[in-house]
């Protein structure tokens, strides 16, 4: 029976150059490994950033600000003699006739301030568009006590130079407000109520309540969405004769 | 309206929401004079006044204790303005009315009106188009010195595997 043969130093000496030859090329192979798994990593990062949800930082925005949508009953509410709401802020067109206007909705139907008017006065709102939190906060805010709104018989209508197609867009992902929301494209009406400056390209929140006549009664204008819902259905409650005369009243 | 309804406004300045964080000013008209109060948070503060008619022609007085009482321009509104400190609020129109003047309570805002808007940047929105994306910070710069790291941790472990089983074979 034959022995099985011994490694020979020739043997070793060829695994040893079989491995001399390997090494480098396994070494390559964990680069090429190494360097396309650090490539692939960051391809995913830039090509699928997290998805945003407006809406909730919308909500988020809201809860910063405190915002509490209005749980009393509207009766209670503007029976509370001690409330006292946010005084207007002075505006060219406080006491003055709203700038009318005939703006697309949502569905492509023209709205105008007139046909609002024939119905009741008009709470309308100014808002940067909905492209950011705090942008489109105020109409969240709204949107959460829009019954209080309705009963007191004011139509509530916002405004910005978004597209309707991009409106149509977000109330796919985010779901319809309540009130309607009209495209002023260019912002021309929102200049005529002077939460738009051309020469600067400079644009502001604006919230203003007009009466059944179209006369502009109350306003505020800032940087920040006015959430203070409660200060709009009081004003309005006022201009209706809904609350018992107090003095200072505007 | 009468002097004790203008301190009762004037009582309800005090209790104006958080919300108003400017100065709120209350006006009232008496005897051809119009009285008018400044307060923040309901503290007094002081101002120097100056009242405009409709031709421009100024009537100048400041606050004291935070109240004022200056004589009503001639003709149915008239211009307030009002300088705290260094800072002048925009202008306040006021009408006279049957029983006063009108608005009587404002909120003090500085800066609103068009001619003094700084430019405010925004990105234009297209539809269809993704979602604005927060501003990316410096983990990219770190994600890459992670990997840099990692991808040299894995050369010298497979150098020192290699030497191994180079040095196995060699005694085995």
């Amino acid at each position: 029976m034959d022995k099985p043969a011994a490694k020979t130093p020739t043997a070793n000496a060829s695994v040893s150059e079989k491995m001399a030859i390997l090494a480098p090329l396994i070494v390559i192979g964990l680069i090429v490994i190494g360097v396309a798994v650090v490539l692939g990593y960051r391809a995913f990062r830039t090509t699928a950033p997290p998805q945003r949800d407006l809406a909730k930082e919308a909500e988020a925005a809201l809860a910063r600000q405190n915002f509490r949508p209005l749980s009393e009953p509207l009766q209670t509410l503007l029976a509370d003699a001690k409330y006292e709401p946010i005084p207007t802020q002075a505006h060219s067109l406080l006491l003055q006739s709203g700038p009318d206007f005939t703006l697309k909705d949502v569905e492509g139907k023209d709205r105008s301030l007139a046909d609002y008017l024939k119905t009741g006065p008009v709470v309308l709102v100014f808002y940067y568009g909905y492209h950011c939190d705090h942008c489109v906060s105020q109409l969240f805010a709204i949107n959460k006590d829009m019954e209080k709104f309705r009963e007191l018989g004011v139509h509530v209508v916002a405004v910005s130079a978004d597209s309707i197609e991009l409106t149509r867009e977000r109330y796919k992902q985010y779901g319809a407000f309540k009130f309607p929301v009209l495209s002023d494209a260019g912002n021309k009406i929102a200049e005529k109520y002077e939460t738009y400056t051309p020469a600067t390209e400079a644009l502001m929140h604006g919230t203003y309540v007009i009466s059944r006549q179209g006369k502009v009664v109350w306003t505020n204008r800032g940087e920040t969405p006015f959430t203070e819902n409660r200060t709009l259905i009081h004003k309005v409650a006022e201009i209706e004769g809904r609350l018992a005369k107090k003095a200072g009243g505007t | 309206m009468t002097r004790t309804a203008f301190v009762g406004a004037i009582l309800l300045v005090v209790a104006v929401p958080a919300l108003a964080s400017e100065p709120v000013v209350v006006f009232n008209s008496n005897g051809g004079f119009l009285e008018l109060t400044l307060k923040h948070e309901g503290k007094a503060i002081e101002a120097i006044v100056e009242l405009r008619d409709e031709k421009g022609v100024p009537i100048l007085g400041e606050t004291e204790n935070g109240e004022a009482t200056i004589p009503l321009p001639a003709g149915d509104s008239f211009i307030v303005e009002l300088k705290i400190g260094e800072r002048t609020a925009d202008p306040i129109r006021l009408y006279r009315t049957a029983t006063g003047v009108e608005p009587s309570r404002v909120l003090l805002s500085y800066g609103l009106r068009p001619c003094c808007r700084s430019k405010l940047k925004r990105e234009p929105i297209i539809a269809g188009a993704p979602d604005p994306q927060p501003e990316i910070d410096d983990a990219g710069w770190w994600d890459w010195r992670l990997g840099l790291a990692a991808l040299v941790g894995v050369l010298l472990a497979s150098v020192v595997a290699l030497r191994l089983a180079f040095s196995g074979s060699n005694h085995g």
